[in-house]
């Protein structure tokens, strides 16, 4: 199952009026819909707010999503137009930005940490980075190229099956292994996740 | 074994995040979730792991997004079409007729019950007995008496029939005046009758 198939089931399950469903959908995408509207909205604390908002406005709609499109492709484009009546009611002016966002997966921005947060969040995060990149290059070759392909290059089990030349179990097994590696490290300092 | 099982969960975990879970998987861990927030946490833990990974924006606190979307949603009253499923169409129009047939079938019990009583009560019984046994009772002040006691045993039974003990409330739908709300008895009200007697 892709990973569209898996959120037509969530949302299948929203509609039946599972709202945990709709939790684990909120889950998968909050950093992905977090980061898009920090590119409109200037102020971060107000971007966690209007990406708040624009799930919101998703779970309030979701009884018309026909599945058209992937659920992710439908919540894009709920975020943007929740960021853009944010800064026209604001009248704001949006970040400079020069990426095409018109379409999801088109950019590639390297944000780093947000200076909002507090003194103790910036430390933890940093500590976090340090962590990960150091347990990622002390991971196996093919742990560490499985979940590189996978998180970096975003591609499919099905395309990292054909690059390392292995079954898509073994993909699979090899993704989570290295995250169950990272995950060690990092548990007891997310107490909070 | 049960770190195994665990293990295993996690694994499913790692593949839910990536899309790559199979259905009848899907399906059993979407319910797990559902009731071990520790499960959430890990899955949380993943998705920040590959923020890193990717170099993206750190969000420390995840969870506080989540609770404060979850409670919005909660508390949001202009939500309806989630969770209330449209009808087919018979269905639309079957649910009020059934709703009213079974109001009428009540009152109809009731209003039954009441004349029943009221044929068989102590009150007619003393006058069946009045009028068929008995001789016939020339004293106009014994006559007025037993009328009155006949009286007083039919507003004793019809009192009986409308005791409010008996059934004065029940449920009833109305889909087209109640709010959308959720639950099994979302389209429903408690309709109290209250049981009065004019004589």
């Amino acid at each position: 199952m892709d990973n569209r198939g898996s959120d037509e089931l969530l949302v299948e399950r929203v509609k039946a009026g599972d709202k945990h469903a709709f939790d684990l959908l909120v889950l998968k995408y909050q950093h992905r819909i977090v980061k898009l509207i920090m590119r409109y909205v200037r102020d971060p604390a107000e971007a966690l707010d209007v990406s708040q908002e624009a799930f919101l406005k998703a779970y309030r709609a979701i009884p018309n999503f026909r599945g058209d499109s992937a659920f992710y492709t439908w919540m894009y484009r709920i975020a943007i137009n929740t960021a853009k009546n944010h800064i026209v009611a604001g009248r704001r002016r949006p970040l400079e930005y020069s990426a095409d966002i018109s379409e999801p997966g088109e950019f590639d921005w390297h944000t780093e940490l947000q200076d909002h947060d507090s003194p103790e969040e910036v430390a933890l995060g940093e500590e976090l980075r340090e962590m990960v990149e150091q347990t990622l290059q002390d991971l196996p070759d093919d742990l560490r190229t499985a979940i590189t392909l996978r998180e970096l290059d975003g591609l499919s089990y099905e395309e990292i099956a054909q690059v390392m030349e292995c079954p898509v179990g073994t993909v699979r097994s090899r993704i989570f292994r290295a995250r169950e590696a990272l995950d060690e490290k990092i548990r007891h300092v997310m107490s909070d996740a | 074994m049960a770190a195994d099982v665990n293990r295993n969960i996690e694994e499913q975990l790692s593949a839910f995040l990536d899309g790559e879970l199979r259905k009848e998987e899907l399906e059993l861990l979407v319910r797990r979730l559902e009731r071990d927030d520790q499960y959430r946490a890990t899955l949380a833990r993943y998705s920040l792991i590959g923020n890193i990974v990717r170099k993206d924006p750190v969000q420390m606190y995840p969870k506080r997004f989540r609770t404060g979307v979850m409670d919005a949603i909660a508390v949001d009253s202009s939500a309806p079409g989630v969770t209330e499923k449209q009808l087919p169409f018979m269905a639309q129009w079957k649910t009020p007729f059934v709703s009213a047939a079974a109001v009428l079938l009540l009152f109809g019990a009731i209003s039954s019950v009441g004349l029943f009583d009221s044929v068989t009560g102590p009150g007619e019984q003393l006058r069946q007995v009045a009028s068929a046994g008995a001789p016939a009772i020339a004293n106009p002040a014994v006559s007025a008496g037993l009328a009155n006691k006949q009286r007083e045993g039919a507003v004793r039974v019809r009192q009986a029939a409308l005791n409010p003990q008996r059934l004065t409330s029940y449920m009833v739908s109305h889909r087209e005046y109640s709010k959308p709300l959720h639950g099994p008895i979302a389209n429903s009200r408690i309709v109290i009758q209250q049981a009065r007697f004019e004589e």
